[in-house]
């Protein structure tokens, strides 16, 4: 391992670490601010619902992506991923004989399914992370296309509402992020598998010298991040009652986007799970605030690409502060 | 080879015994048919200069790096380690030398990883391992190390002992410690000796390696002295003694006081070809000064990572800020930033790896030779294949590299040969600097032989030389002059016929410095 | 930690055994040429459309759109990096070339929209890849979605104007002595780019850098004008692509640049050039090209649906990049 410059003060550090959480979280209150000056409305229960709504599915998705940028990974399939259990769903819950329950727990066997597929070719199979689920995406998307080759199929009205509705005061949807998260991340990062999952990311050659089972750390992180893309898959099917084989396309980026927003360090090692959920309901809410500020929808992509490039490009200013060409380099 | 009879508790069986170990990377024998016996309650010092094979046997014991030949043993039992976890497994704990630690992750997590305690068998107990990674420091004399900071805020000497605290909290039967004091004040090494103390009443095996002669005069009961990847001799409990070691490190050249047959070129002073004064780079080198004659042979010599090879880089332009200081080259002050100003401004570069930084394996041995010389092939905007055969010719048979032909690829080549490319680089244009950053770094002796060659001739042929190496005993064979670093800072300097082994390893070695003193 | 020597012999060991008497490039191009001999050979058993000139021209125009893009994406991938910006590339320049071109009544105004986002497209590229040091798959995929972006502004997701060029019509569609003009546009193209890789100082810094970027800098290479260079020429060729193909169908419209993400890339991998850069190079790319082509032909004939044609080219990557991009352990 390479220590760092030496006895930094150790507040400085301690804000460095959740910089990216804070910053995310200060942004959402201004952003919903601007919003409800414009329109009111947003602050009712049904507003603040619509919100959730629209930022679930990509927090889902930017939860996954972080399990995998935890080990220095990448999954640049999780919008495949997401494309081709929604396309699952939506022709095979109401159309096939299966109850809905059943065919939920395909959904999630799915993404794993899918998930160890791209961890077996990355820890196993030695390739590079980015060209191995850059592979696999058009394989995950094609099998999308097979299933449902255009926009159709359908969601039970039960199950939309269930995952869109409201129980409470509470939008379902916030439930199903937290949920998901109580129930997965929380006992992972609980457990010896996410103190090893942050090690290898940390310095896979230490993590390798202090004995630890490396790729099936790597394996596990891929794992989890289909079961995230599998259940972010499940609510945009609820949330749109019906399939598309074009719709996971934007979560690839988005979720990197928002995962480093969110303060995930693409060097893996460094990050937090609610810095990616806040970073996610940023992106998503200026997205969906649009339209407010009577910006064109078509503006949409182009500021997507914008906030992608800047947040990446900020990153790599980071790296631009190495002191050696080799070490740049290197990077 | 002293003899091991005399050990009184002869009777007692080795923890762990290793034979015949053998490690070839590539063409270059890393360490040779190295035997090794731990002892219960015993400390093993490995004692040899840079290269020597110390890291290779370490990495081997600690699984990291599997041996070609050779056979391993705990007890009575044959064991093979394909990877550290195997080794950990076995009941051996290693502190590497470069830390195997986590800069994210904070001290107790690091302590524990890989055996984090945990509530119902599932869950991780943060308080209990803050308890556990206390007490281990605490038995360091370290308990001042905030259990909570993450480890990459440390400084080093704190780092250094959380590692100590890693490898005791696997409770190892053996405990391989790899240059575990480098970093750590005199008290802190006298908690590690008292620590390692009760490790050997405990009737633990360690494996200690220091470049400290004072350190293993201290702590180890036996010593094994390793030279070019051989064993080259062993003392038993009480038999140590300094003379003996460094001339075992040496080998016969010093013990027979035999002096390389060199020429003393005492050069006029004309005007310097580079004109070095008060370099520092924070956390590298400190007020570096010197200069260059035409003609001359510079040695930068010292142990391994004492800032002489930084002081190259940095003239090379390879660190982008922070340097401070002047250089000149041939009379004309130059801030190198990049190597693109370093290379305009007259200096090249043979770096030691040859596989990352020299050359191109890939590429062919014309292509590596001409990539920086490419304004001289060409003939309008395209290159010419007959001047560059022609330029490439004539360089391949001036330096005598062998190869099957100028279009067969640069990593077909033995390394001595990859290295000769990477030199006709720069011959192409003649410079008024050359560095020369260890340059034999896994060259076989012929090859180092036709390497030495040329850097003379480059010397007589006007342009100066910094030479750089790992291997002390290249100076004296080179040199006009050297610079012996310590701790980032030149510690002396010797000329002429002072340059000998003895008098750079004295001046390098800490203890030996300060007793001469 | 560095070992010494090392994994020298292991580096270069050949892949394919095609006879001692052709160089290990050699026996990469060949063996890609001998896999689209195969794949012809088995359009000829699913149709004997194939052996028609009239077929078989048509595919040497489709070949032409996607050889001209892995031009720039040979020495994108010949450099270690790739670029992903090429749909959206060829979609705006089409659109945009049109448009303007059709709103001032001036052709030449649709050559230079092609130069002017090629080099916009290259630059951008080259500021997030080489300088901000962003992996160029993620910083150039951002590209593409933002200049998607662009384009749906300034078509208000409409079907633009367009008024495609005669010239461009004519480089797409011409016929000059029996031959397509498009296949003689890219002849030409092919010829100064392997002349750029083997006889121009540039071809020498691509291989240097794509084979170890860090001794490219010690040999004095200038790695950002280099990276520049080649981002712009993919982009530049892109652009290019986007007019060609906006003459071949008499029109621009969003999504047009959609289906040459993958088979470029596809067409290069098959070429023989690796995707971890420095080895390779583009006499391989052609027969790529021309293999890719022929084989979407022959799915289509075979009706295999677009998304089991997408899972095919999936899988194939994956196959070449699990043979040849290997990381440590």
């Amino acid at each position: 391992m390479k220590l760092p410059e030496p006895a930094r003060h150790s507040r400085r550090f301690a804000f460095e670490k959740h910089a990216g959480p804070i910053s995310c979280a200060i942004g959402l209150i201004v952003i919903i601010g601007l919003y409800a000056v414009r329109q009111p409305m947003i602050l009712s229960p049904f507003g603040l619902a619509s919100l959730a709504n629209a930022s679930v599915a990509l927090a889902l998705a930017a939860v996954g992506q972080t399990a995998v940028l935890l080990t220095a990974g990448l999954d640049l399939s999780i919008g495949a991923e997401i494309t081709l259990i929604n396309c699952f769903a939506a022709t095979t819950m109401s159309a096939s004989g299966l109850g809905i329950a059943w065919v939920v727990a395909a959904s999630l066997l799915l993404g794993l399914a899918m998930g160890f597929l791209n961890g077996v070719v990355v820890a196993y199979g030695r390739v590079e992370p980015l060209i191995a689920t850059f592979c696999t995406a058009f394989i995950f998307s094609g099998a999308a296309l097979i299933v449902l080759p255009r926009p159709g199929g359908s969601i039970p009205d039960g199950f939309a509402t269930a995952l869109t509705g409201s129980w409470g005061p509470l939008p379902c949807s916030i439930l199903l992020l937290a949920g998901a998260v109580i129930l997965v991340w929380v006992p992972v990062f609980n457990s010896r598998l996410g103190r090893y999952i942050v090690a290898v990311g940390d310095d896979a050659a230490s993590a390798r010298l202090s004995g630890l089972p490396v790729r099936r750390i790597e394996l596990a992180s891929y794992m989890l991040a289909g079961l995230f893309a599998a259940v972010a898959a499940l609510f945009l099917a609820a949330e749109t009652t019906s399939g598309d084989p074009g719709i996971g396309n934007i979560y690839t980026l988005n979720s990197l986007a928002a995962a480093v927003l969110g303060g995930v360090a693409l060097s893996g090692g460094r990050g937090t799970v609610i810095g990616p959920i806040l970073g996610s309901f940023v992106l998503a809410i200026i997205l969906n605030a649009l339209g407010v500020f009577n910006v064109s929808a078509f503006w949409q992509d182009f500021i997507e690409g914008l906030i992608l490039m800047v947040v990446l490009g900020i990153g790599g200013l980071r790296v631009l502060r190495a002191g050696n060409w080799l070490a740049l380099l290197r990077s | 080879m002293e003899d091991r009879e005399t050990y009184p508790a002869a009777s007692e069986r080795p923890l762990l015994t290793a034979t015949g170990l053998t490690k070839r990377f590539g063409g270059v024998v890393a360490l040779k048919s190295a035997d090794l016996s731990l002892f219960p309650g015993e400390v093993h010092a490995l004692l040899g200069a840079n290269g020597a094979g110390k890291s290779t046997l370490v990495k081997i014991l600690a699984g990291v790096e599997q041996p070609d030949e050779g056979e391993l043993r705990i007890g009575d039992r044959p064991v093979t380690f394909a990877t550290p976890r195997a080794a950990l497994a076995a009941g051996i704990a290693t502190v590497h030398q470069e830390l195997s630690l986590f800069p994210n992750l904070d001290v107790a997590e690091n302590i524990l990883i890989g055996r984090e305690p945990r509530r119902g068998g599932l869950w991780l107990d943060p308080r209990a391992a803050r308890r556990e990674a206390a007490s281990l420091l605490e038995n360091l004399g370290a308990a001042d190390i905030d259990i909570e900071a993450p480890v990459g805020e440390l400084p080093l000497a704190q780092a250094q002992l959380v590692e100590i605290a890693k490898a005791l909290s696997a409770e190892p039967n053996v405990l391989i410690l790899d240059e575990p004091t480098s970093a750590l004040s005199i008290a802190e090494v006298e908690r590690l000796v008292a620590v390692v103390e009760r490790l050997k009443a405990q009737g633990k095996a360690i494996v200690f390696i220091s470049h400290r002669l004072g350190e293993i005069e201290r702590i180890a009961d036996r010593v094994s002295i390793l030279r070019s990847g051989e064993k080259v001799g062993e003392f038993t409990p009480g038999s140590f003694s300094r003379a003996r070691a460094l001339a075992l490190m040496l080998g016969e050249s010093w013990q027979e006081g035999k002096q390389p047959e060199r020429a003393t070129r005492v050069r006029d002073a004309g005007p310097a070809v580079l004109d070095v004064q008060g370099l520092s780079l924070a956390r590298h080198f400190d007020s570096v000064s010197f200069t260059l004659q035409p003609g001359e042979v510079l040695g930068l010599a010292g142990l391994e990572g004492q800032g002489q090879k930084d002081v190259l880089f940095a003239l090379f332009g390879l660190f982008r800020r922070g340097l401070e200081g002047r250089i000149a080259v041939a009379g004309k002050t130059i801030r190198p930033r990049r190597p693109r100003q370093a290379i305009a401004a007259g200096l090249a570069f043979i770096p030691d790896d040859r596989k990352s930084l020299g050359g191109f394996l890939g590429l062919s041995v014309s292509a590596n030779i001409v990539i920086g010389a490419l304004d001289l092939v060409r003939r309008g905007p395209l290159l010419s294949p007959a001047a560059e055969s022609a330029l490439v010719d004539t360089l391949v048979r001036r330096l005598d590299i062998r190869c099957a032909s100028p279009t067969v690829p640069l990593g077909s080549l033995s390394g001595g040969n990859q290295q000769k490319v990477v030199v006709a680089k720069w011959l192409a244009q003649r410079a008024p600097v050359y560095v020369f950053c260890d340059p034999t770094r896994g060259v076989d002796a012929g090859a180092r032989a036709g390497l030495f060659a040329v850097i003379r001739e480059l010397a007589a042929s006007g342009s100066g030389v910094l030479f750089y190496s790992t291997d002390i005993s290249e100076f004296p064979a080179l040199c006009d002059r050297v610079l012996v670093f310590r701790e980032g800072r030149v510690a002396g300097e010797l000329a002429g016929t002072a340059v000998t082994e003895p008098a750079i390893l004295a001046l390098s070695f800490h203890e030996a410095a300060r007793e001469a003193a | 930690m560095s070992q010494p020597a090392g994994t020298a012999g292991r580096e270069r060991a050949p892949r394919f055994s095609l006879g001692a008497r052709f160089s290990p490039r050699g026996q990469q191009v060949l063996l890609s040429y001998l896999i689209l001999l195969v794949v012809y050979g088995g359009c000829i058993a699913v149709s004997r459309e194939f052996l028609s000139w009239g077929t078989m021209r048509l595919q040497l125009v489709q070949a032409t759109f996607i050889g001209l893009v892995a031009i720039g994406e040979t020495f994108a991938i010949l450099i270690g990096q790739i670029d992903l910006s090429v749909p959206w590339t060829i979609t705006l320049s089409a659109i945009l070339g049109t448009n303007l071109a059709a709103l001032h009544g001036q052709q030449w105004i649709a050559f230079a929209v092609v130069i002017a986002i090629g080099v916009a497209v290259g630059l951008l590229n080259t500021l997030g890849v080489f300088i901000l040091r962003v992996h160029s798959l993620i910083w150039t995929l951002g590209v593409n979605l933002m200049l998607q972006g662009v384009a749906l502004i300034y078509t208000n997701a409409a079907a633009p104007t367009t008024h495609v060029p005669a010239l461009a019509r004519f480089l797409a569609l011409g016929n000059v002595g029996g031959m397509p003009m498009a296949f003689l546009v890219w002849a030409f193209f092919a010829a100064l780019a392997i002349l750029a890789l083997g006889r121009l100082p540039f071809g020498r810094y691509v291989y240097a850098i794509g084979n170890r970027q860090p001794a490219a800098l010690l040999s004095g290479v200038r790695l950002g004008r280099v990276h520049a260079l080649v981002f712009i020429l993919s982009a530049l060729g892109a652009a290019f692509v986007g007019l060609m193909l906006s003459g071949y169908s008499s029109q621009a419209y969003l999504g047009m640049g959609n289906d040459y993400l993958l088979p470029p890339i596809a067409a290069v991998v098959i070429g023989g050039t690796r995707l971890s850069g420095g080895d390779g190079g583009y006499v391989g790319s052609i027969a790529g090209a021309l293999t890719v082509v022929l084989l979407q032909a022959m799915l289509i004939t075979l009706n295999v649906s677009e998304g089991a044609r997408q899972v095919i080219f999936g899988a194939i990557l994956l196959a070449l990049a699990s043979l040849f991009l290997k990381r440590g352990r």
